[in-house]
């Protein structure tokens, strides 16, 4: 899958881009929703994942944005911050998933798996 | 001189007076989220106040001014039988905070420094435990030796402990739960098929029985009412090590308080341990399987929800569980 990643965390996006990598994804970063905005401009993405505690930019702006803008792009939400959770019951900023960091590979294949399906 | 002025009812929290006053005011400290200073007085001694509930302007102080059976505060008919109780038994208290005073509490988004120190924890943590979970699961994807794979499987069960815990801590953080009325047998219905998919594969062995003595409304966040019911229900299955039966009785308790008994018949507790079973950490099981946190966090969302628990146990006959839940009948309980 071709993958858009979005974390400002330089580890988390390097750890995450590698186990992504190895499972034979096509991925790219933006360490930030600016560029991860840019980027959707210019090329077409089957998924973002994206963290949701981010500074200046959050995720929950970049998924009001992306709904707005690419309605079609499956989005996966990530955070360690568990409160963050219940702030996405509003329609406009919904994910498709989340995740809570940590999480297994497999948690994130299954999900994977079940967004190429439908 | 105090300037004693009644405090507006627009929140309630019922608490236990079984520890010393100062336990019972660092608790309404937290609750307020600034140092609370209160003094019980009794009708004799209490500066001229009628019986009510009071806070002093320009101090955080709370005046509790009571005489049996003449309460004229919020709440006439439920705040009578519980001063009432109070009088006889000191078990129970009710207090009511001003709105002033709880808003501005939320306002400042910091209920507590503690709880504001919690909530930072989920994200602290977890971010780092994230980026090891991946690094790792990424090795144990290129990793061929046997043993470097083990040591690495190792690591990362470690790191979803320590996830585990800072997710368990972190209920101590979360804000003010919403509470709404609702029915207890129909919430105890719905939490015991959501259980009964964790029992099939957890507990085969273990028959869970209900007993409606009677039914009545309850005022809990219904979250939290399954996540005590849960914790609760997990330590009576295993005080089994094979089969067994829990039963559950749901009942009226009082005009104020409604009341779930769970009982099992499995290994017991002793009296040294009775006592220690809520405290932080604690824990009867092997440290894989337990983190001592559970009843621990049941207690405390219990007690933010107006709720209590006595525990009663008898080593090798079996443990009794009283759950007291706020009865929700009345349209005043619509409080969020």
């Amino acid at each position: 899958m071709k993958i858009l990643l979005v974390e400002d965390d330089e580890l988390m996006r390097d750890s995450l881009e590698r186990l992504l990598l190895i499972n034979k994804h096509s991925v790219e970063c933006a360490a930030d929703g600016q560029i991860a905005l840019q980027i959707l401009e210019k090329a077409k993405f089957e998924l973002m994942i994206t963290d949701l505690l981010m500074p200046e930019f959050s995720g929950h702006q970049l998924i009001k944005l992306c709904r707005e803008k690419f309605p079609d792009l499956p989005i996966i939400a990530m955070t360690g911050y568990l409160e963050e959770i219940g702030k996405l019951d509003k329609d406009d900023n919904k994910p498709d998933y989340f995740l809570q960091k940590p999480f297994k590979l497999d948690e994130l294949e299954k999900i994977i798996k079940s967004l190429k399906k439908s | 001189m105090n300037n004693w002025v009644p405090i507006s009812k627009s929140q309630r929290e019922y608490v236990s007076l079984e520890k010393k006053i100062e336990d019972f005011t660092h608790f309404i400290s937290d609750f307020v989220g600034t140092p609370v200073v209160f003094s019980l007085h009794d009708h004799e001694s209490s500066p001229k106040l009628p019986p009510g509930l009071y806070h002093s302007e320009g101090s955080n102080e709370l005046c509790l001014s009571f005489e049996e059976g003449k309460f004229t505060g919020p709440n006439n008919k439920k705040a009578k039988e519980i001063f009432n109780m109070l009088a006889s038994t000191r078990n129970f208290l009710t207090l009511s905070f001003s709105e002033k005073l709880f808003k501005e509490s939320e306002t400042r988004q910091s209920f507590t420094f503690l709880g504001m120190m919690v909530r930072g924890l989920g994200h602290e943590i977890n971010n780092p435990l994230g980026i090891l979970a991946s690094y790792i699961q990424y090795l144990q994807l290129i990793e061929e030796n046997t043993e470097k794979t083990e040591i690495l499987q190792n690591m990362l069960s470690s790191v979803f402990r320590a996830s585990d815990i800072v997710k368990q801590i972190s209920a101590f953080g979360r804000s003010s739960p919403k509470k709404h009325s609702m029915q207890l047998v129909n919430e105890l219905r719905n939490s015991l098929t959501l259980f009964e998919q964790i029992r099939k594969y957890r507990f085969p062995d273990i028959e869970i029985e209900i007993d409606i003595i009677e039914d009545c409304g309850i005022f809990v966040n219904r979250v939290e009412f399954q996540e005590i019911l849960f914790s609760i229900l997990f330590n009576s299955c295993e005080a089994y090590e094979g089969e067994g039966k829990i039963l559950i009785k749901a009942e009226k308790y009082s005009d104020v308080f409604c009341k779930l008994i769970i009982s099992d018949q499995g290994s017991g507790i002793s009296p040294n341990i009775l006592p220690l079973l809520t405290m932080p950490f604690f824990t009867t099981k092997d440290k894989n399987d337990g983190r001592g946190l559970g009843l621990t966090i049941c207690e405390y969302l219990l007690k933010r929800n107006g709720g209590e628990m006595v525990i009663t146990s008898t080593e090798k006959k079996g443990t009794e569980i009283q759950v007291f839940f706020l009865r929700g009948d009345s349209n005043e309980n619509s409080i969020g």
